[in-house]
């Protein structure tokens, strides 16, 4: 079920209407009711993938409890002897007060990491079955024909289960954390299993760890006003964010990329920085609607988005892009695997393998992990000159400088051009496209003004997210202004929306 | 909870309160003929009203741009009208044909098939405007192709709430296109009157120096032929007689349309009978020039006839 959908207009009020005022008396009965209200959530899209929702659950909660069950040196020898630096690597802590210090594992196979390693080894199977299954026979084929031999073998016909990338990271960080000790094993199956399928974030994030969101639901909660206001603010700019910015970016950016052959150069470049307003306004659009419908139903989730196309280096923008992806790798890839706190050499090869990942993460094509591996090169030197935790902190100032706006058009254009991999079809295709910027005729068949729109667009979404970085969006001081901005981004809405042309939330295909 | 709930409504009522209103002047606004947008064919073609004709063409803009119509009135003595536009499949025909035959009378229907048409998501940028028939709504006809075509308008909600279509395709029903229609207003502008529907003079295009042909599918898609057949069922069922035109195309004879309209009893008119081969007739491999045009409505004019 897509957040702008009819179906969902109709299915939250009721959701929350029956959370609140039915089943709010008695915990259990709530979570069950959500539990429920997310599987018809995610049953809408095809009913026959619940089960491996359900089946992914299930073995966590097993692991877990069997986890919390077995006595191991390693857990009570977790204190301060091996603390991982967090910080020194440059990735963002979002929420340092609940980090607690890690050991890395190693000794002897103990009955504690014969379950890690089934939950592991069930959730990582299940990912590398349905999405990477045909990539690698097909890899595989590709590199014996590249030998000289002949290779037919066959692939199989697959469906992509929505959200099986989010849910499987998800329920893995309860595992983990279980086994590392930094939370108890939860008794409760329906807190558990609505902590992995609640519907909010469940096909597209943000990806919550255990330890944040699984004590909401093991917790009373109570409806505040101002939470569910946040809510509403978010969602409204969320769908904002989605149908105004990124499904009219779609419009242009989708027949440039089909017909990159015969573009223009004006319009290769173009269609690149469109398709990165696209893909922010399309995901961290999902994120606010996520976080928002989160809120109503008196849950926090973590930030996802934090305006990264003002981040002024590389390193900020990772702090500021895909947040809960960036920090679950960094902190079950990155830390475990030696963090900064290893000799400079590895130091980087940890942060190459951490790029990579997180690029093949995305999909399996090759396109990825290129696309990953330009992040990875754009990072490293700034890692190796000690540059990469330069701007942790946004600058407050209403106009910013010329050389801060420099260095944000830098960062941009160096995001966008990465982009370019992460949305071709193929390598060759990026190339080729990268290529036509400047080889092919500069404006020939170039109309701004079919762009105007886009353009328009995105100009409200940058200045409305300037104005508001780092506080609630929308989140307006005079009561007059506040209506009169609800209901310019409602008509917005309504009639420059690309209703027609509704796309597909495009992490859904993570 | 119940100052939430409460300005949750308020606010809910005044935007569904605004979504009713504006659909309603939509409705309204949009269906008078004054504030209709008669650039666009397809409008022309339905806002036509109580009109009697021989016979009308029906096709895309190759029927459009095929014929000299008061030429073709002179020479078989009749009085007729061009319904052929721009990128008009055979669901925009039906359409126009449902509508026009609601407030016009006609005897004979011309109607163009070519594996062009019939393979409209191929030949079309925009295979189907359905926002030109989203203010004939309450039409039945009109209602089923659009909740068919558009999911979302068969959803209850839409059922409920119709007027929130025009959002839909906010681009053609904006507070700026309504303003725009507003000051055009008033007087209709009839361009295609003079020319009885027909492409206007000044649409005058050169010949083409060179065309590469380019083969059409040697078979119709399922969904073009099931339109076809809905066309051809509401013009018999209404008393028209059918005839099956093709235009001409350079250097194609067209023959598998003949083959596939051979199963019907109703006349099929070929153009093989025109000089396909000639370049300064062709503007480009399936549009006439004027030169051109005036050959081929000549050359349809005695075919015409014949048919009868």
């Amino acid at each position: 079920m897509l957040f702008n959908s009819f179906e969902f207009l109709i299915i939250l009020p009721l959701v929350f209407l029956g959370y609140w005022f039915v089943f709010q008396k008695n915990l259990k009965f709530q979570n069950a009711f959500i539990l429920l209200a997310s599987y018809v959530f995610y049953g809408w899209w095809d009913w026959r993938f619940l089960a491996l929702i359900v089946a992914s659950s299930a073995v966590d909660y097993w692991c877990g409890l069997k986890l919390s069950t077995v006595d191991s040196p390693q857990s009570t020898a977790n204190s301060g002897s091996s603390r991982i630096n967090y910080s020194k690597a440059g990735f963002q802590n979002p929420d340092s007060t609940t980090v607690q210090p890690l050991t890395v594992v190693s000794g002897p196979l103990t009955k504690k990491k014969l379950y890690l390693t089934l939950s592991l080894v069930f959730n990582l199977g299940l990912l590398g079955f349905f999405k990477y299954f045909n990539f690698f026979i097909e890899s595989a084929t590709d590199f014996i024909n590249l030998l000289g031999f002949q290779a037919h073998p066959s692939t199989l016909n697959l469906i992509l289960p929505v959200g099986i990338s989010f849910y499987t990271f998800q329920t893995m960080s309860y595992t983990i954390d279980v086994y590392r000790g930094k939370m108890e094993a939860t008794k409760d199956p329906v807190a558990f299993f609505s902590y992995v399928a609640f519907f909010p974030q469940l096909v597209a994030g943000p990806i919550e760890r255990a330890s944040h969101l699984l004590p909401q639901f093991l917790k009373k909660r109570e409806f505040e006003y101002q939470q569910g206001s946040d809510g509403m603010k978010l969602i409204l700019w969320g769908l904002f964010k989605k149908v105004v910015v990124a499904d009219n970016c779609a419009l242009m950016v989708n027949p440039i990329f089909e017909n990159y052959q015969t573009a223009s150069g004006l319009e290769l470049a173009m269609g690149a920085i469109l398709f990165s307003f696209q893909i922010y306004g399309d995901f961290s659009g999902y994120s606010d609607i996520a976080i928002g419908t989160a809120k109503l139903f008196g849950f926090d989730l973590m930030t996802n988005f934090r305006t990264p196309y003002f981040s002024r280096d590389i390193a900020e923008f990772w702090r500021r892009w895909h947040i809960s992806l960036s920090t679950w790798f960094r902190d079950y890839v990155y830390i475990p695997l030696g963090g900064s706190q290893v000799s400079r050499a590895k130091a980087i090869r940890n942060i190459l393998i951490v790029f990579l990942v997180s690029g093949f993460w995305h999909g399996a094509n090759w396109t990825f992990i290129a696309w990953g591996a330009i992040h990875a090169a754009l990072f490293v030197p700034l890692f190796i000159f000690e540059k990469n935790r330069t701007y942790l902190n946004e600058g407050r100032h209403l106009i910013p400088s010329v050389g801060e706006v420099f260095q944000m058009f830098l960062t941009f254009s160096l995001v966008t051009l990465a982009w370019v991999f992460f949305r071709a079809a193929s390598i060759g295709d990026a190339i080729g496209y990268l290529n036509g910027i400047i080889s092919h005729s500069f404006s020939e068949g170039f109309r701004l003004s079919l762009y105007s729109l886009s353009l328009a667009a995105v100009g409200m979404m940058l200045a409305f997210e300037w104005i508001f970085r780092g506080k609630q969006i929308l989140a307006f001081q005079f009561p007059t202004l506040r209506y009169v901005g609800y209901a310019g981004v409602v008509m917005t809405i309504l009639f420059f929306g690309a209703f027609f042309n509704p796309q597909d939330f495009i992490y859904f295909q993570f | 909870m119940k100052a939430f709930l409460g300005n949750s409504a308020i606010a809910g009522g005044i935007l569904f309160g605004f979504i009713l209103a504006y659909g309603t002047f939509c409705d309204y606004f949009f269906q008078k003929p004054e504030y209709m947008d008669f650039t666009e064919k397809r409008t022309w073609n339905i806002a036509q009203k109580g009109g009697n004709y021989d016979y009308a063409v029906l096709g895309s803009s190759r029927a459009f741009g095929a014929f000299d119509m008061p030429l073709l009135d002179s020479l078989t003595g009749w009085k007729g009208i061009n319904l052929g536009a721009n990128g008009s499949g055979f669901k925009d025909n039906y359409l126009v044909l449902t509508l026009f035959l609601k407030t016009n009378q006609v005897d004979r229907l011309l109607l163009q098939v070519d594996m062009g048409v019939l393979n409209s998501k191929m030949a079309f940028s925009n295979e189907f405007h359905a926002f030109t028939f989203f203010p004939f709504w309450e039409e039945k006809e009109v209602r089923e192709v659009l909740q068919e075509e558009i999911p979302v308008m068969a959803h209850p909600l839409t059922e409920l709430a119709p007027q929130w279509r025009y959002f839909y395709f906010n681009k053609y029903f904006s507070p700026k296109e309504v303003i725009r229609r507003c000051l055009a207003g008033g007087e209709p502008s009839n361009v295609f009157l003079k020319t009885r529907g027909g492409i206007q003079e000044t649409e005058k295009a050169p010949p083409a120096t060179k065309i590469t042909p380019t083969p059409l599918p040697e078979t119709p898609e399922e969904e073009d032929w099931r339109y076809l057949l809905k066309v051809k069922t509401l013009a018999e069922q209404a008393g028209v007689a059918v005839l099956f035109f093709s235009a001409p195309r350079y250097q194609d004879e067209q023959r598998e349309v003949g083959t596939l309209l051979s199963q019907f009893p109703n006349r099929y008119i070929s153009p093989e009978g025109f000089d396909q081969s000639n370049l300064s007739f062709f503007q480009d491999q399936g549009h006439l020039t004027s030169n051109g045009r005036k050959l081929f409505t000549l050359y349809m004019g005695k075919s015409f006839q014949e048919s009868i």
